[in-house]
């Protein structure tokens, strides 16, 4: 087996993940419209995305890996119960899904992927939930703390870290 | 040298098998899942093991602890491969008796690097003592 038959390999691998990822996602879509929690159907999603990293990594495709990990991120969060499933998360899953296929792809014609714009998608949609925030709250109590000043001290770490991952895309969207 | 891949997804056992069959001329053999590399283990005395921690149903180091727990595979060098850096999972798979630990993504060098000290390093195996580079 030649190095290029290893690639061929893996496009058709990544495609069917991605295919596998778009009828997962609307039947996810379906089940959430209807009321209905599916935890089986979110934990295959969270393995498509996860096994699409590893490959993608292997194979050179960086921007790919980066919005896998991105998106695994959001899905560990989703699995644990730390963000809520709700239309703007599908969105923003549904987008993913969207992103690998153009990156996959890299088709001239399309339309360019913003990688900066979407890791703000993700971190718009994975903000602290009411019940971190009130954990906080009882932790400032406990410590004598005023709350905001704690919250405001996550909001500015986290918003360092997503200027180190926008850092990062923009060098990777640079280096490719 | 005979060499057994288990890994589910086809992309990285191919990856695998391009690598090795160029850079060491070894003879690759695949196992998509545990339960397949349980069959195919019996029927070939294989040089190297390279196992990836997370597959579905028989996991890799179920497997490994399998291997280790049966006479005909106790001394095969394995190398563990996962996508993730927990430091659990590569203590877990050292205290099994893995040889060594391959990390996602990693080039061809560093596979035939691992490859080269798990076949170096039989002897610390199975004991818990850190066998890693």
């Amino acid at each position: 087996m030649s190095e290029g038959d290893a690639r061929e390999e893996f496009l058709a691998e990544a495609q069917e993940i991605i295919e596998g990822l778009s009828r997962d996602l609307l039947l996810l879509d379906q089940a959430d419209k209807e009321g209905r929690d599916d935890p089986d159907l979110i934990n295959e999603v969270f393995r498509g995305v996860h096994t699409l990293k590893g490959i993608a990594g292997m194979f050179g495709y960086h921007q790919l890996g980066a919005v896998t990990h991105a998106l695994e991120d959001l899905l560990d969060d989703l699995r644990l119960g730390r963000v809520s499933l709700t239309q703007n998360v599908l969105d923003v899953l549904f987008e993913g899904v969207e992103n690998f296929q153009r990156l996959l792809t890299e088709d001239p014609d399309g339309p360019p992927v913003d990688l900066e714009a979407y890791a703000a998608a993700i971190d718009l949609v994975q903000a602290p939930a009411p019940l971190a925030r009130e954990t906080l709250e009882d932790y400032a109590r406990k410590i004598g703390r005023p709350a905001n000043s704690l919250y405001n001290t996550l909001v500015r770490l986290r918003t360092a870290l997503r200027h180190c991952i926008q850092a990062r895309l923009r060098q990777e969207g640079g280096a490719a | 040298m005979k060499i057994l891949v288990v890994e589910d997804s086809s992309a990285m056992r191919a990856f695998v098998r391009a690598s090795l069959e160029e850079a060491e001329h070894a003879e690759v053999f695949e196992a998509s899942n545990g339960f397949e590399a349980l069959r195919l283990l019996p029927r070939g005395q294989y040089d190297v093991v390279i196992v990836d921690i997370n597959m579905p149903d028989v996991n890799g180091l179920e497997l490994l602890s399998f291997m280790r727990s049966a006479d005909a595979h106790r001394d095969t060098p394995v190398v563990l491969i996962s996508t993730e850096s927990s430091a659990k999972d590569r203590e877990r798979g050292l205290a099994l008796g893995a040889n060594t630990f391959l990390q996602k993504p990693f080039g061809v060098n560093e596979l035939v690097e691992a490859l080269r000290f798990a076949l170096n390093n039989r002897a610390t195996q199975g004991n818990g003592e850190d066998a890693a580079r």
